[in-house]
């Protein structure tokens, strides 16, 4: 451990990700590469395997996966896509095995083409979250991928290493959770780019949860000696960031304004809910995955739902929309997210469609910078 | 005696020498009004109320094709006309080809694909269900599709269904999303899950897969059952809104009848693409093609309609005769275009259409007999080349284009279809590394009233490309 500031430490996280995942390489673990929160980490974790996430977040790849892909294509993918074709990436590199999931057509037809240069696990997943016999679908599928990596690593998976993952990712949320509940204080102690740099793509490190701990110490510590109110405090809700696609954050914040919260799976979404430790274990890392409000579930009620629930407890002046180009299902959801927001919650709502690259940024800032002033009245 | 392509000017002075006794037996919903409601009006009557892009169209000579033309158009009075006597009207998304053959086992009922208002915009040449789709929050980065949601709203083109099923899961993240908007503003939905279908894999070896009977597709058993499931999902919704019970002799006679339109289309489809001589026009054989999959809301006339149109090509290839020019160029078609005059200019530029993947290709396919109708149908609908792998849609296509001896391949991709993106250059690098044909592919603009000059300039010059590469076999 090189330092034991863990603002310092999450910025620099992948540095200690990448020691610790070659490390681990060579000593004979086996590295899973996943790109969605619908991977189930846990039963990864208990084939004694790691799971890394491989989501591009940069701009730099997109130009690169553009040589095959059209640009009529969400960042995210390119980006991923990119790092891919070019293997730029070194966890894509070391990874044994790539994991993924059956979520929008764009990242779909991209686990086809990935899948002949390298071993794809595709699962299915079921996208009508309401529906028992779409669960029962989505149960038998992790069964499968049980099976699967039982095979491909030699390994048995028990209940109980199951049970044990679950515990270890349980406490990982958990963290997590914690740290992005700081965002509920009025005036806020913590800002939205500080709790966007604590999604880190290694799960289950050990320094990472100790990392954690402190960074929820530290800031609860500025608790006490904040004396003025932050701006208006923003829900960001819509598609994932990470470092290298924060700049909405940044400009929210550039702006005076304050992200509280995050409700997307780089954010408090995809912590929001803890598997249950008792019961059939694949059972219940299902059930906590279709509880998952993605916009690629259809009807995806859960959503309308979880930000209420996140505006009742973050008390947001506004709500900003972020949308990905051409990610078809939240830009299209969006519609019904700023009627909630406005006409249920009444709060201002700002949709933000862009991609990764920064030459928007100054529009974005004038229309930003007219919410925060209408949010701030 | 050789024939051409007319247009919708020369219908209304060809119309009047058409036989009374063929006019007579044009007629719709006889069961619903004694001896039927007449339909038989020349393109430009349908092009005066509202579909102005028939004005733009070149069209087959024969009464036969004008019954397609004019059966196709009525579609919204039919639906409107069964409203009114107390019909049940169901609404139908995304599947393409499977919900209806269970929804017809309800009796005085008729369905209809909301997906299809995705061509009205272009016939109307206006944008006007776009523009209120997009007030609605379906934008202009989404697949022509979202006109669907803008009809719901306007209601002009079918009455409030009474029930609409929406098919969610493995293709067409935009339609799913349009949908979820389509019931934000109001309509009553049934949700029902589409399983995908997974190729036969390394990583897929424990499972159990089997084959469909007629498209020799692979797939894993599990997926099926799957479907059978929410299919029983679906009869137990039509029974509660329709309040009489399904049985098992009433979804298969829905399928007899649907089988029957379906070996009309498939026979149709094979006959004109294998001939030597293009015995009928790209619009019209699109048209009957695209019937398959939901009969235009009139089964009974579907057959008859289907029929007509069958005898009449019959005749052409008896005969050797074509209404197209000399000895066009022959292209396969990959995705229905969004503008159907697109087919009209490949065809006055030297081309003909010979083989076509529109994405309904399994609703030409028998439903199988002997078994449950719903294992049929959910048996069937895994030839669906939308629900599985890209590869697997690119080697089918592969497959027709040479089995019609397609000189080159044309693929008109959809903006905004979510799945487009990622298909033109696989499907077209396979083609060209298969077949070793001239591939173009573009996505279509939306240009009300006129072609886009870029499409023009680019299809013209691939159909003479393709005529050089001919000449040079």
């Amino acid at each position: 451990m090189k330092t034991q500031d863990p603002f310092k430490y999450f910025r620099d996280a992948i540095d200690y990700e990448l020691e610790f995942v070659e490390k681990e390489k060579s000593r004979g673990r086996k590295i899973v590469g996943i790109y969605c929160e619908y991977t189930p980490r846990e039963i990864i974790l208990a084939a004694g395997a790691i799971p890394v996430c491989l989501c591009g977040t940069s701009n730099s790849t997109v130009a690169a996966a553009e040589k095959i892909l059209p640009s009529n294509l969400c960042p995210l993918i390119k980006s991923s896509f990119g790092y891919f074709i070019t293997d730029s990436c070194p966890f894509i590199t070391m990874s044994d095995l790539i994991v993924a999931e059956t979520t929008c057509d764009g990242k779909k037809k991209m686990y086809e083409i990935m899948g002949q240069r390298k071993h794809v696990e595709v699962l299915e997943l079921t996208q009508k979250s309401d529906s028992a016999l779409s669960l029962k679908h989505w149960v038998d599928e992790l069964r499968k991928f049980r099976k699967t990596l039982e095979r491909e690593f030699k390994v048995k998976i028990t209940d109980s290493d199951l049970r044990r993952a679950i515990k270890l990712m349980n406490r990982e949320r958990a963290l997590l959770r914690k740290a992005f509940d700081l965002g509920m204080r009025n005036p806020s102690i913590v800002t939205g780019l500080e709790l966007a740099l604590i999604r880190f793509r290694v799960a289950g490190f050990e320094k990472h949860l100790e990392m954690l701990e402190k960074f929820i110490s530290d800031v609860e510590k500025r608790g006490k000696s904040r004396k003025k109110p932050g701006g208006p405090r923003i829900l960001l809700t819509g598609c994932p960031t990470g470092s290298g696609s924060g700049k909405v954050i940044e400009i929210i914040e550039e702006c005076g304004g304050v992200v509280v919260v995050q409700e997307a799976c780089s954010g408090i979404k995809s912590v929001y809910e803890l598997t249950e430790e008792k019961g059939d274990p694949i059972e219940a890392i299902a059930r906590r995955h279709f509880h998952l409000p993605c916009s690629c579930l259809t009807p995806n009620r859960g959503r309308i739902e979880l930000i209420a629930k996140l505006a009742e407890d973050f008390r947001p002046d506004a709500v900003i929309d972020l949308i990905w180009q051409a990610c078809h299902t939240y830009n299209v959801e969006s519609h019904i997210v700023g009627e909630f927001v406005k006409n249920r919650l009444k709060l201002p709502f700002l949709k933000v469609e862009t991609d990764y690259s920064p030459s928007d940024r100054e529009q974005l800032k004038v229309r930003i910078s007219a919410l925060l002033e209408i949010a701030g009245k | 005696m050789p024939i051409q392509r007319i247009t919708s000017a020369d219908w209304d002075a060809g119309i009047k020498k058409i036989p009374e006794s063929f006019r007579r037996d044009c007629r719709y919903l006889r069961s619903i009004r004694k001896g039927g409601v007449p339909y038989l009006l020349s393109p430009s009557e349908y092009a005066r109320r509202g579909d102005r892009l028939l004005d733009r169209l070149k069209f087959d000579p024969s009464p036969a094709a004008l019954r397609l033309w004019a059966f196709i158009f009525s579609e919204k009075d039919r639906l409107f006309l069964a409203k009114e006597n107390g019909w049940k009207i169901f609404a139908v998304m995304k599947d393409l080809g499977q919900t209806p053959v269970i929804t017809y086992s309800v009796p005085k009922s008729l369905s209809f694909y909301a997906d299809a208002l995705w061509w009205a915009p272009c016939f109307a040449e206006n944008p006007r269900l776009l523009d209120e789709a997009e007030k609605l929050g379906a934008t202009n980065e989404l697949c022509f599709v979202r006109a669907a949601l803008g009809a719901f709203k306007t209601l002009d083109y079918f009455p409030m269904p009474d029930l609409c099923f929406a098919g969610v899961g493995s293709c067409c993240d935009d339609f799913s999303a349009v949908m979820q908007l389509i019931e934000w503003q109001g309509a009553k939905v049934h949700w029902w899950e589409i399983p995908a279908r997974h190729d036969r894999t390394r990583n897929n070896i424990s499972a159990k897969f089997a084959k469909t009977p007629f498209g020799k597709t692979d797939y894993p058993r599990r997926a099926v059952e799957f479907l059978e499931k929410e299919y029983k999902g679906i009869v137990k919704a039509l029974e509660k809104e329709s309040g009489s019970r399904i049985t098992e002799a009433m979804l298969k006679d829905s399928l007899c009848r649907f089988n029957r339109i379906r070996e009309l289309v498939r026979n149709l489809r094979e006959m004109v693409y294998g001939a030597e001589k293009m015995p009928l026009p790209g619009l019209e054989t699109l048209l009957a093609e695209f019937i398959g999959i939901h009969a235009c809301s009139e089964p009974e006339e579907s057959v008859n309609v289907l029929e007509c149109l069958t005898e009449e090509v019959k005749k052409r290839i008896r005969g050797g005769i074509s209404p197209l020019k000399g000895n066009p160029v022959r292209i396969y078609w990959v995705t229905p275009p969004t503008d159907a005059s697109l087919i009209t200019l490949l065809e006055d530029s030297g081309a003909c259409i010979a083989g076509s993947d529109y994405m309904i290709s399994h609703s030409y396919y028998p439903l199988r007999t002997g078994i449950h109708p719903l294992n049929a149908v959910a048996e069937n609908y895994m030839d669906d080349l939308m629900i599985g792998s890209l590869e697997h849609r690119a080697k089918k296509i592969v497959e027709e284009a040479s089995r019609f001896r397609a000189d080159g391949v044309l693929i008109t991709g959809i903006f905004g279809a979510s799945h487009c993106p990622f298909e033109e250059k696989i499907i077209g690098d396979m083609i060209k590394r298969e077949l070793r044909i001239p591939v173009m592919s573009f996505d279509v603009p939306y240009s009300p009233g006129r072609h886009s000059e870029q499409v023009v300039n680019r299809m013209q010059s691939f159909i003479e490309v393709v005529k050089l590469r001919r000449k040079k076999r």
